[in-house]
């Protein structure tokens, strides 16, 4: 997949905050290896224009990828794509919070997603094509 | 005939103008079942009869003007029709915003590049300042040449009817408006390639806009070109072009430079406008500071329409404002 075939997704009505799409997106496309460390992404302002929305939004949602570790962003500059390494929780009681807290967002979003009337195997699909890194 | 020139294009203008963009209706986003129904043809077509009475009321002023050798009437006349027509757009634009449809709350943008401007297009870009750079050096080498009076407006009879001295106003006052127009445009230009929507669907418009200013930027160089070195012709009082060809010949080029805007305009798919109705006011001004867009595809007529909510645009709109405001100062004082 090229960066030119990848299209930001955003719905104003969801409940999600817009910056918060932007991040899922993006971290889901560093994760997966669509965009790898080196690709560029569209200035901040290019973005907030393109999707009609104010910049800050999208600002915000670098600002947080960057602290993630996995863009480099600079004023004025296309960000870049960082070589970032998921290194495993340092202790054992991290791993734990961790796991805790990721869960509790799972069951939430599984709840949703049920609520909504899709089906149980749809919802395994999903889970099994994202754990596996599938686009 | 010449008469009939400015009324006839505002006419055609108002008369297309509520219905251009097919997925708007008097800048009003609404259903194809909307457009199509009885109750907005009916404002269309009385919308339409104002404007027929508003063109021959303005036609009827500037032959009373003309003929009583009155001016600023035939001034007043297409000022008068252009400010009769945009209340007309305000209150016929007020009974369709009952049917105003929302807009999606979906966006999509490819992270592709999107519109580049081709090297040609900064080429030709450029030549407008150096038409105006070489008028205006031409007149400093020549200067001795220049006679202490020279004719810089002719009457609709081909006959001078303005005159300026030799000094450094009255020489390069031409050129400093040619300057000064030129600076606006080249600033609503650039506004659009790098303040305006540039995915996908957005490329054939800016392709268009880009063309129909580089029409626009090089017919003002020329047009104030030519007349800043008439002091400098053989015979100064004599119109540069006959009157008819001075009006025509930069009026045609540059309704040949807007005819691909037109098409893009026209095409049936509609662009995926994403500005809120509300944020439209009177259908021709934006207004969004949460849109962090410099320009916005218009909603009446072609091209793009700044985005007076966004700072950027406010204090570039001041600037252009009192730097026109200086000029006209200036060279009128």
């Amino acid at each position: 997949v090229s960066n030119e075939d990848l299209q930001i997704t955003l719905d104003l009505e969801s409940l999600t905050p817009a910056y918060r799409q932007i991040i899922d997106q993006f971290r889901h496309w560093f994760v997966s290896g669509t965009l790898p460390a080196g690709s560029t992404l569209p200035s901040v302002r290019r973005l907030a224009i393109d999707l009609g929305i104010h910049h800050n939004t999208v600002a915000e949602a670098y600002r947080i990828l960057a602290e993630e570790g996995w863009l480099q962003v600079s004023h004025g500059r296309a960000a870049r794509v960082l070589e970032r390494s998921c290194a495993p929780p340092a202790s054992v009681a991290e791993r734990h919070e961790l796991k805790d807290r990721f869960s509790r967002r799972l069951r939430g979003l599984v709840a949703e997603i049920r609520a909504s009337g899709l089906s149980d195997e749809w919802i395994l699909g999903e889970l099994r094509a994202g754990a596996e890194g599938g686009n | 005939m010449l008469l009939a020139i400015p009324i006839g294009l505002l006419m055609l203008l108002f008369h297309l103008l509520p219905v251009l963009q097919k997925e708007t209706y008097f800048a009003v986003r609404v259903t194809p079942e909307y457009r199509d129904s009885s109750e907005s043809r009916a404002i269309l077509r009385r919308y339409r009869l104002v404007n027929l009475l508003m063109a021959f009321m303005s036609a009827a002023l500037m032959y009373v003007a003309w003929k009583s050798a009155w001016p600023l009437g035939m001034g007043v006349g297409p000022l008068l029709y252009a400010g009769g027509m945009a209340i007309a757009s305000w209150f016929f634009r007020r009974q369709v915003l009952l049917n105003s449809q929302p807009p999606s709350s979906l966006r999509a943008v490819s992270l592709a590049p999107g519109f580049v401007l081709p090297w040609w297009a900064w080429i030709l870009g450029l030549l407008p300042v150096l038409a105006l750079a070489g008028a205006a050096c031409l007149l400093a080498v020549q200067w001795a040449e220049i006679p202490d009076r020279f004719p810089v407006h002719w009457g609709m009879n081909g006959q001078p009817d303005r005159w300026s001295a030799k000094s450094v106003r009255g020489v390069y006052g031409i050129l400093i408006i040619g300057a000064s127009t030129l600076i606006v445009c080249y600033v609503s230009w650039l506004a659009a390639i790098f303040g305006a929507r540039r995915s996908r669907g957005e490329e054939r418009m800016l392709q268009a806009f880009t063309f129909s200013m580089l029409g626009v930027l090089n017919v003002v160089a020329l047009t104030m070109g030519l007349i800043a070195l008439q002091p400098l012709a053989p015979f100064p009082e004599k119109m540069p072009l006959p009157p008819l060809a001075l009006a025509l010949l930069p009026l045609g080029i540059v309704a040949l430079s807007i005819l691909p805007m037109w098409k893009v305009s026209r095409e049936s798919e509609g662009h995926g406008d994403t500005t809120p109705d509300e944020c439209w006011r009177a259908g021709a001004y934006y207004y969004n500071p949460d849109d962090s867009a410099w320009m916005v595809r218009n909603r009446m007529g072609m091209g793009y329409s700044p985005n007076f909510g966004n700072r950027v645009v406010q204090i570039g709109f001041g600037v252009l404002l009192l730097q026109l405001l200086a000029v006209i100062f200036y060279v009128t004082r």
